[in-house]
């Protein structure tokens, strides 16, 4: 068990991390500047935590998105405070299971984002709203890797370790 | 009763959350506050990793950079050989006009737009959001760096300015950001106008007269009236001319006779892909040596 404030420096760690990689992704390879990182790490958390851990998983996580953006402070936070709150009523009234699954619910969360800022942009008065197909690209590509991720990932180590567990046999 | 409770709270934490974001967002519309010291935290956290990343980044890109190249090289050296010839050619045309340009400006006293110091920086980070046109270069306060310094791209075309400075990084806004805005002038009417980023096209210029004769391809420069850019940057090119609405900004009149239009709206081609670019150059304030150590930006 840790404590309530070892769990908010991970994930603030984690966080800054996330944030971090994806300054630089863009750099390699232009397209990737689409994929939500930060997205799929509140996302995930938040499928997996109580409403208000959801919730507070969301500002975090979108505050530190806004300071890194460079916009307005509170933009991506509000949207995605909004959206981990949904995604916690989610796992609460549904059972949510398989990574797959979680894929799907994250491009979904990350398409729901994208339309809570650009009202909130709109509201506020702000030029430059970005258009239907930057929208769904960015919850393409963030399902895509996220369901890559999370079905991929732990494959990749179940094969590792059987292969070990051969090579442990074979000697 | 303990769960509705709960719930109720629930809602309002989630409202409470929810209504400060919104409140802190309204006024930074309001008042154009950037909420300085909580930017600058999570960026001074983040630049060092920033720094090496891009290090890291850069080293890994240009290797395979310089392999995948490798075989069009030869080719490629003798296009280019072809091309040496052809701009000593033009240089050789260019230093004249240059001795001329020099001549004439001594006449006329006007100073040269790249006066002053410049330092070179690296792009180590852009907006992973893509909703505001930002990167974050390798430059900060340590190197002498302050605020609303112009950026420009190794060719001298402009990148944009600096919005945020941090100790090891600085935040630059590309000209192509809507919410930027630079003072522009003709290169050959020497009409002036402002230029900002659109969503229709990468940049356009508005404020233009309809009576100012402007030409499809006319190279856009900056005026060096706005305060922060200096005079006769080069901004892009004039790809469209349209008649603009009687206000700039507002919906175009629905049948409104050409004749009744105040203002022109350009549609600009950029002189360069800013959102590709690797390395700048940024202004040095001219009490500044480059680089200086350790000059922290003023709160």
């Amino acid at each position: 068990m840790t404590s309530p404030l070892g769990r908010v420096s991970r994930l603030v760690l984690l966080f800054l991390l996330v944030g971090t990689v994806q300054t630089l992704l863009p750099q390699i390879w232009m397209p990737l500047g689409y994929l939500d990182g930060m997205m799929i790490a509140v996302g995930l958390v938040a499928l997996r935590t109580s409403f208000a851990g959801a919730v507070w998983t969301g500002a975090l996580g979108g505050l530190i998105q806004d300071s890194l953006a460079g916009g307005i402070i509170g933009l991506h936070a509000f949207a995605k405070t909004a959206v981990a709150a949904g995604l916690a009523l989610l796992a609460d009234s549904f059972a949510v299971r398989g990574q797959l699954a979680e894929a799907v619910i994250v491009a979904t969360a990350t398409a729901v984002e994208g339309m809570i800022v650009r009202a909130l942009l709109l509201f506020l008065g702000w030029p430059g709203p970005e258009s239907t197909v930057v929208l769904i690209t960015r919850a393409g590509v963030t399902g895509l890797v996220c369901g890559l991720g999370t079905v991929g990932l732990p494959l990749l180590v179940a094969s590792w370790q059987r292969r070990q567990q051969r090579g442990l046999r074979w000697r | 009763m303990q769960a509705l409770s709960r719930t109720a709270r629930n809602a309002a934490l989630l409202l409470g959350l929810l209504m400060a974001f919104f409140l802190v967002m309204s006024l930074q519309v309001n008042r154009g506050s950037t909420l300085a010291v909580a930017r600058g935290t999570v960026a001074g956290v983040v630049s060092p990793l920033q720094r090496i990343g891009s290090a890291v980044g850069g080293l890994v890109t240009s290797t395979w950079g310089r392999y995948v190249w490798l075989v069009t090289a030869a080719r490629e050296n003798e296009a280019l050989r072809q091309r040496v010839a052809e701009l000593q050619r033009r240089v050789a045309a260019g230093d004249a006009a240059k001795r001329e340009n020099s001549r004439l400006r001594g006449l006329l006293g006007i100073h040269a737009s790249l006066a002053g110091e410049w330092i070179g920086a690296r792009v180590a980070g852009r907006d992973f959001t893509q909703r505001y046109e930002t990167v974050t270069i390798n430059r900060g306060s340590r190197d002498g760096i302050e605020r609303d310094a112009a950026v420009i791209a190794p060719g001298g075309a402009l990148v944009g300015r600096i919005i945020q400075v941090n100790l090891w990084t600085s935040t630059v806004q590309l000209i192509t950001d809507p919410l930027s805005g630079v003072g522009a002038r003709l290169a050959d009417s020497r009409a002036t106008g402002l230029v900002s980023g659109s969503s229709a096209s990468p940049l356009r210029l508005d404020y233009i007269s309809t009576r100012a004769e402007v030409t499809e391809g006319e190279a856009i420069v900056t005026s060096g009236e706005d305060g922060i850019y200096p005079a006769d940057l080069m901004i892009g090119h004039v790809t469209k001319i349209d008649v603009g609405p009687p206000v700039p900004g507002t919906p175009r009149v629905p049948l409104m006779r050409e004749e009744t239009a105040l203002f022109k709206v350009i549609l600009l081609d950029p002189a360069i892909d800013v959102l590709r670019i690797e390395n700048v150059l940024v202004q040095l304030p001219a009490s500044v040596p480059a680089p200086v150590a350790a000059t922290e930006e003023e709160p």
